[in-house]
């Protein structure tokens, strides 16, 4: 009642009296809105360059507008599709390798008795999130190495020449996805872990009562059960399906390998920022933004209505 | 509740526990290969003979690296850009979060989907980059801490986490007649004491680990942090001379090969910091991704 009574009241109160009232907590908001404006909503503002001809002595305003020139001239060039079809690629390969992964390792690590090993295997299995980009590529590179690599040392021993993995196009992407798969799958599987907790007990007693097996358990009740979440894990990566980490591709290519290895990221970067063609960066870079915009729209509302329909 | 087990579930178990094992040692073993190498003697790794404890062992790899005046110097870079950037990131995203967790603040859903937004569209890298640089950021310590300073995950996080301090606090502290930023920083932040651990961890690793900024933003090589050291010297294969700076002449720098145990080396006294706080971090890492996950 008196909360009622009280909105009711507040309705007719003008935003001056909420902003005297609140005026601290204004305030206090103000730093992450200024910030957030300036390095994110700027830098939105600034794609208008993509269609001037931007100028960094005469600055964006005074640049010339050229419409749709660097769009054409982007779309147009067999380069930047090669780039495109390398992303699609890289990432469709990642996703169709990398979804599972955390999936069959929940499962199997949710069937272990014993909580200590469940424990001590769940904690080693996130430790490879924490280390940087370029200590992993760095430790790739040593592995990997044709001279001095495990890897090339162990075929050696079954009479197989050494393999330059770094240095040939073809091992560019199994090497990425795998490198991935061992970063990515223990801190992934942590949502499937929290999905497998929410599951019923009863449900796993009842099955018991009617015989069911182990097998029969897991394909009737665990894996409906984290049914929903894995959907919504799988839709929310399509959305990110341009988005390929510019760090780990950076630090992998070679000039040798640059045919698979470039990607719309370091392709905007290289073209954009070293070749300093501000204009035609930006415009790839929107094409880009715009793509992934929609595909998370769309991701996001699929997976809305999926979690939804699949909890009745 | 014991359920006699079948040939069949032992068997399962039986390679479940060692399929899952092997995932485990799988996930450690080239961490315990890079350290192996490190301590290893060159002739030793050039033979092969290194694959999961040291060989020749001896320490000269980090002597070498504890006196390159390069990697002393992008270390103690490191550490200021870290705390630096701890700091401006607990700030914004607490005077973000603190707001926003107040249901009596009128424009908390527009406030809220202002942020949000970030997520889904951005400007990309060109107006970013031209954006820091008309700030003046550029090859400054500012550009590797200010731009990153807000984070929309992290602080519905903490926004989470606020909302469940009772009303009754803050009614009591404005009867006493304490003002919002008062109640925030004497009653709702040492209430919130173990989330912010949680994030202090998190930003901090963040920043220790992050390379695209300095790369990108950063041009003396007196101002790079670790990371862009550590891949000039694992993966570009150079080590400059010491205290050269990096502007045009990296062209013309003597560029020798490296001995693989002084990259194994480096790439473990880069590493150092974050197993050390590993602990910690795995602690509050489950529970946090969570609350993210849940309310995300």
């Amino acid at each position: 009642m008196q909360a009622t009574a009280n909105s009711y009241v507040e309705k007719k109160k003008g935003i001056l009296y909420f902003l005297k009232r609140d005026w601290m907590l204004y305030l206090i908001i103000s730093i992450p809105i200024i910030h957030t404006f300036i390095f994110k909503y700027c830098p939105m503002g600034g794609i208008v360059i993509a269609f001037k001809q931007f100028n960094p002595m005469v600055g964006i305003f005074k640049s010339d507008w050229v419409g749709v020139k660097y769009f054409k001239q982007f779309l147009s060039d067999s380069t930047f599709w090669n780039v495109f079809k390398n992303t699609i690629l890289l990432s469709i390969y990642n996703l169709l390798w990398s979804t599972p992964m955390p999936i069959f390792f929940a499962l199997m690590l949710n069937e272990v008795r014993s909580t200590r090993f469940k424990k001590t295997i769940q904690t080693i299995s996130y430790l490879p999130y924490f280390v940087s980009t370029v200590v992993m590529v760095g430790i790739i590179f040593q592995i990997l190495s044709p001279t001095t690599g495990i890897v090339n040392h162990i075929l050696s021993l079954f009479h197989i020449p050494p393999i330059m993995f770094m240095g040939e196009s073809k091992w560019f992407r199994t090497i990425y996805i795998a490198s991935g798969i061992w970063q990515g799958t223990g801190y992934s599987a942590i949502m499937y872990f929290a999905a497998l907790t929410n599951i019923d007990q009863e449900l796993y007693e009842a099955a018991n009562i009617d015989g069911a097996g182990r097998w029969g358990r897991m394909i009737h009740i665990t894996l409906p059960g984290i049914m929903p979440i894995i959907a919504v894990m799988f839709l929310l990566n399509i959305g990110n399906v341009l988005q390929v980490s510019f760090e780990k591709v950076i630090l992998m290519q070679k000039p040798i390998t640059i045919d698979v290895a470039e990607v719309i990221n370091s392709y905007v970067y290289k073209r954009g920022l070293v070749g300093m063609d501000y204009s035609y960066g930006t415009a790839v870079g929107l094409f880009q933004s715009i793509i992934s915009f929609v595909l998370l729209i769309f991701a996001n509302k699929i997976s809305k209505k999926l979690s939804e329909t699949s909890l009745w | 509740m014991k359920i006699q087990r079948s040939m069949g579930e032992k068997i399962f178990d039986f390679f479940n526990i060692l399929l899952l094992s092997l995932f485990g040692l799988l996930c450690l073993y080239p961490i315990i290969y890079i350290t192996a190498m490190s301590f290893s003697d060159s002739w030793a790794i050039l033979e092969g003979k290194v694959w999961l404890y040291p060989v020749g062992f001896h320490l000269d790899a980090y002597e070498i690296v504890f006196s390159d005046g390069n990697i002393l110097r992008s270390y103690l870079n490191t550490i200021i850009y870290t705390t630096v950037g701890t700091l401006f990131n607990l700030t914004v995203v607490t005077c973000a979060a603190y707001p926003l967790s107040k249901k009596r603040l009128k424009g908390k859903h527009f406030f809220s989907l202002y942020f949000v937004f970030t997520i889904l569209f951005s400007g990309g890298l060109v107006p970013t980059f031209l954006v820091v640089q008309k700030l003046g950021f550029y090859n400054t310590i500012w550009a590797v801490t200010v731009p990153g300073a807000m984070s929309v995950f992290y602080m519905i996080i903490l926004r989470t986490n606020f909302e469940q301090v009772p009303d009754a606090l803050e009614e009591a502290a404005v009867i006493d007649g304490m003002s919002d930023f008062g109640i925030m920083t004497k009653i709702y932040m040492p209430l919130s004491k173990p989330i912010y651990a949680a994030l202090t961890l998190f930003f901090a690793i963040g920043h220790w680990n992050s390379f695209f900024n300095a790369f990108i933003y950063l041009q003396d090589k007196s101002k790079f942090p670790l990371q862009v050291i550590l891949k000039e010297i694992v993966i570009a294969n150079t080590m400059n001379d010491l205290g050269t700076s990096a502007v045009g002449s990296s062209a013309m720098e003597a560029t020798k090969l490296l001995s693989e145990n002084l990259k194994c080396a480096t790439i473990i006294v880069v590493m150092l910091p974050i197993m050390a706080v590993y602990p910690f971090v795995q602690k509050h890492f489950v529970k946090g991704m969570m609350i993210g996950a849940v309310k995300g």
